[in-house]
């Protein structure tokens, strides 16, 4: 059975609804359907109107309402419709229709039917008026330029002396020549075009274009002389759109038809093959492997000199495709690469575990071969694992391992200055590791700055002076205004001073304090020169020469208390005579005020941290002066790195009751620093030797997870070597760990000069009383 | 998805002092004050191969995903001006008569 067609639904009838109207309302609906653009409207009621009131004034309105429609379909593309359109306008108006008979032809030639419009123009075109005739020559120029197929024959319909048939030739070679790129000869073409021609527009609009290429500000005035309304409008379009700036032109982009984008790329030097690549790869290139398909299939729109090293990067994308990389371009037949890229595809998936392995078996792979070139490549390899090390363990939890991965690089490339100080940093915690490895550094690079200061620090805290001293002088013929440097040495020569004092090398120690001085720029705080050599003449018996350099070195200073104070603990360094360090010790009693200034404590913790030799002992016999005055600087404004330092300051000379004062301080202004909780836990329980409390062990487990989640290793240790040692047995329902932490360390560590090995008896005694656990 | 080398505008066989020039002479063309971003660039790609440790380690390890977007902008770059073909012109013209507006 044949299907039932769906009915179409259909509108309203209109002329239904303009059928009972009066011709007084049909003529207020014409006119308002002319006014609002609806001509298809308005033609019927105005055909209406000149049917029921015979009346010719309607004919007019009629015309416009058929011209505005044909207007409409034109715009809209609709040619043969708006020929139609024009055929019922003749019978309905013929003799409105007689007038425009240039229309007609427009219309016919727009609608294809060249030969009738032909036709028409040789039989009206003495009646047309100039500019219409101007109008229908200059169409025809360019629809015969235009080479349809269908218009072989047309051009030969116009008289032989007319200018459109008889100049065409030569319009058509210059199009042809400039296409070719032979400018000269199109040019020379266009010279056969009088300047009153059909072609005149299109020999403007040649010139422009061929000007283009070379002087676009020429070109830019020939086009100027072609109006948007001339058939060569198209023609010029892609190159106007050249001529815009590029912002100005991706806006405009859009509004340009597929012919007119065409030949845009074709100015910008693309031909259709990359046309089509480039088509390909905005569609297909969002992925690795869809780009990697995409330049597989460029043919000959990239060179392989391009096109190789982009298929190789995106190896490590699509590892897949490997084997139709190399039959594209040869066999990469290198095992290393192989390795390499299976390596960097595995980073490109973060498979951690799996990179480390295969990097290593890269290097394995470079070493065999014993290359020359390959020593760097083996080098930077054990690097990148020790960086890959770091990012998946983490700094604090792999040094071990990072530093053997750098080690074995230096072993390849022993000049690169970065990996020894980065070993250097990765040992912070193990000093005396770090300290052979500052010597070793300054073997290799004796005149390297950096490395010259950080063995000065390395040397003062091994209390090698001489060394220290030596290393500072060495480093400052190389930055002499490094202030830091200046200190440092001056710190050496005076320690030296007071090593040398107590082996009564008197001689020997005022030299070290001369050498001292001669690199004195006369800052205060380095009036200790003077107090230390006043201090060792007081000591050979040169009580004047002594005492006046006492007093030199003690003006120096901004507070008269800190001054005193920094005789006194030299005088216990030096271990002078009771008599003397009596009459110190009064001097500074006389000059310590009530209440101390923040520059004042800050000095004397200056000095604290600074002196060296057995600063405890010395301390321990000047605190009982200082230590009223300094409690009270608890109640003073610090800054966070000040009180780390004061802390630590306290910490060092075991002044619990001051650490837990100035702890809290600190606890209460960041209460996220774990450190400040740690001191004043070690502040509260060392003073007066108290047990940890549970409230105290849960406080410093919470600080010590904090610094790991800040990544503060060295608070971590800190708390958790605390925790070791001063957890009572029973606190976890185990031994107490911290008595086998030496049995242990040495395996973890390696640090042999740190950690010292328990003894046999220790180790049994250990097993007596916790075997049970 | 250019290279250091090719924003440079030098040889992957170069050596320290190529580099240098190199980056010398892209400074001078884009100094820091006028072209901020540029500059960045330029900078940036001449840290990556400094020395020949770095171009060694750029060589090893850079795993930079090619844009296929850099691409067509070299694409474009890369190709010499041309001009369209007379059938596209043909056609152009074609266009000009099918879309002129017919009254006068």
């Amino acid at each position: 059975m044949a299907k039932k067609r769906p009915q179409k639904k259909r509108g309203k009838n209109k002329s239904t609804s303009i059928a009972h109207l009066s011709i007084n309302q049909l003529a207020k609906a014409g006119q308002t359907y002319l006014h609002q653009g609806k001509f298809a409207e308005a033609i019927k009621v105005f055909r209406r109107l000149m049917q029921e009131s015979k009346d010719e004034k309607w004919a007019k309105p009629l015309c416009s309402s058929f011209q505005g429609r044909i207007d409409q379909l034109v715009a809209k593309g609709m040619h043969k419709e708006a020929l139609v359109i024009f055929h019922n306008m003749e019978t309905q108006l013929p003799d409105q229709a007689l007038d425009l008979h240039n229309l007609h032809i427009l219309l016919l030639i727009q609608a294809k039917q060249t030969n009738k419009a032909q036709e028409l123009f040789e039989k009206t075109k003495d009646t047309l008026s100039r500019e219409h005739k101007q109008r229908i020559e200059e169409t025809f120029a360019a629809l015969l330029l235009s080479n349809n197929n269908t218009l072989s024959t047309l051009v030969e319909k116009f008289p032989p002396d007319a200018s459109l048939r008889s100049q065409f030739p030569h319009a058509e070679k210059a199009l042809r020549c400039y296409a070719l790129g032979q400018d000269t000869e199109a040019l020379e073409s266009l010279q056969h075009i009088p300047f009153r021609s059909p072609y005149k527009k299109f020999c403007m609009a040649l010139k422009g274009m061929i000007a283009f290429h070379d002087e676009q500000e020429k070109a830019r005035s020939f086009f100027d002389k072609i109006d948007g309304e001339s058939p060569f409008s198209a023609l010029i379009s892609p190159y106007l759109h050249m001529l815009e700036d590029a912002k100005e032109r991706e806006n405009n982009k859009k509004d340009l038809g597929k012919t007119e984008k065409q030949a845009v790329q074709l100015l910008l030097g693309l031909d259709k093959a990359k046309i089509k690549f480039i088509a390909s790869l905005k569609n297909n290139a969002a992925t690795p492997g869809g780009f990697f398909r995409c330049l597989l299939n460029a043919g000959t729109c990239l060179d392989s000199t391009i096109l190789k090293p982009l298929c190789h990067r995106l190896l490590a994308y699509e590892p897949s495709y490997l084997r139709l990389y190399e039959k594209k371009f040869g066999s990469i037949n290198d095992e290393f690469e192989y390795a390499r890229l299976q390596a960097l595809a595995l980073e490109v998936k973060n498979e951690s575990y799996q990179i480390i392995e295969k990097w290593r078996q890269a290097c394995a792979i470079l070493a065999k071969r014993k290359k020359p070139d390959d020593t760097l490549k083996i080098a930077l390899i054990h690097r990148h694992i020790a960086g890959l090390i770091n990012v998946i363990h983490g700094d604090e939890h792999s040094q071990r391992d990072q530093r053997e991965e750098l080690e074995k690089s230096l072993t390849y490339d022993p000049k690169n200055k970065a990996t020894w100080l980065r070993i250097h940093q990765l040992l912070h915690l193990a000093p005396a590791e770090q300290y052979r490895w500052v010597n070793r550094m300054l073997k290799h690079f004796p005149k390297e700055p950096d490395i010259l200061f950080l063995g000065v620090e390395a040397a003062v805290r091994r209390s090698a002076f001489k060394k220290a001293s030596g290393l500072a002088r060495e480093l400052l013929k190389i930055d002499p205004i490094n202030k830091k440097v200046r200190k440092l040495l001056i710190g050496a020569h005076i320690n030296h001073a007071h090593k040398l004092a107590h082996q009564k090398k008197y001689v020997l120690a005022c030299k070290e304090c001369h050498h001292a001085s001669a690199f004195d720029r006369g800052h205060s705080d380095q009036g200790r020169i003077e107090i230390t050599h006043g201090l060792i003449e007081l000591l050979q018996g040169e009580e004047k020469e002594g005492l006046a350099l006492l007093e030199k070195g003690e003006s120096r200073y901004t507070h008269q208390a800190i001054a005193r104070f920094q005789v006194c603990m030299d005088a216990e360094l030096l271990s002078m005579p009771p008599e003397w360090k009596k009459k110190f010790s009064t001097d500074l009693k006389a000059a310590v005020k009530k209440i101390p200034g923040k520059e004042e404590l800050l000095q004397i913790i200056t000095c604290l941290m600074d002196s060296n030799g057995n600063k405890l002992s010395a301390w321990k016999k000047v605190r009982v002066t200082l230590l009223p005055y300094v409690k009270k600087g608890s109640g003073l404004t610090f800054h966070k790195d000040e009180l780390i330092l004061i802390c630590q300051s306290w910490h060092r000379m075991c002044e619990f009751a001051l650490l837990h004062a100035y702890g809290k301080k600190a606890a209460q202004q960041w209460p996220e620093v774990p450190l400040f909780k740690y001191y004043i836990v070690v502040g509260k329980s060392q003073d007066g030797k108290k047990r940890l409390t549970g409230k105290d062990i849960e406080e410093l487990e919470d600080a010590s997870h904090t610094a790991m989640r800040q990544k503060d290793s060295a608070t971590e240790k800190l708390i958790d070597d605390f925790l070791d040692k001063n957890v009572p047995a029973d606190f976890f329902g185990g031994p107490p760990m911290g008595l086998l932490a030496g049995l242990f360390e040495e395996e973890f560590f390696g640090d042999d000069d740190e950690k010292k090995k328990p003894s046999k008896e220790e180790i049994k005694k250990f097993f007596e009383l916790f075997g049970d656990f | 998805m250019k290279t250091p080398y090719e924003i440079l505008g030098i040889s992957e066989d170069c050596d320290d002092k190529t580099v240098k020039k190199g980056y010398l002479g892209m400074v001078r063309q884009f100094p820091p004050e006028r072209f901020p971003d540029d500059f960045q660039r330029i900078r940036n790609a001449y840290e990556k191969i400094k020395t020949d440790k770095d171009r060694a380690s750029l060589e090893l390890f850079d795993r930079t995903l090619p844009e296929s977007e850099e691409l067509i902008r070299e694409l474009k770059k890369i190709s010499t001006e041309n001009r369209p073909d007379e059938q596209t012109l043909q056609e152009l013209l074609a266009i000009g008569v099918q879309q002129m507006n017919v009254s006068m």
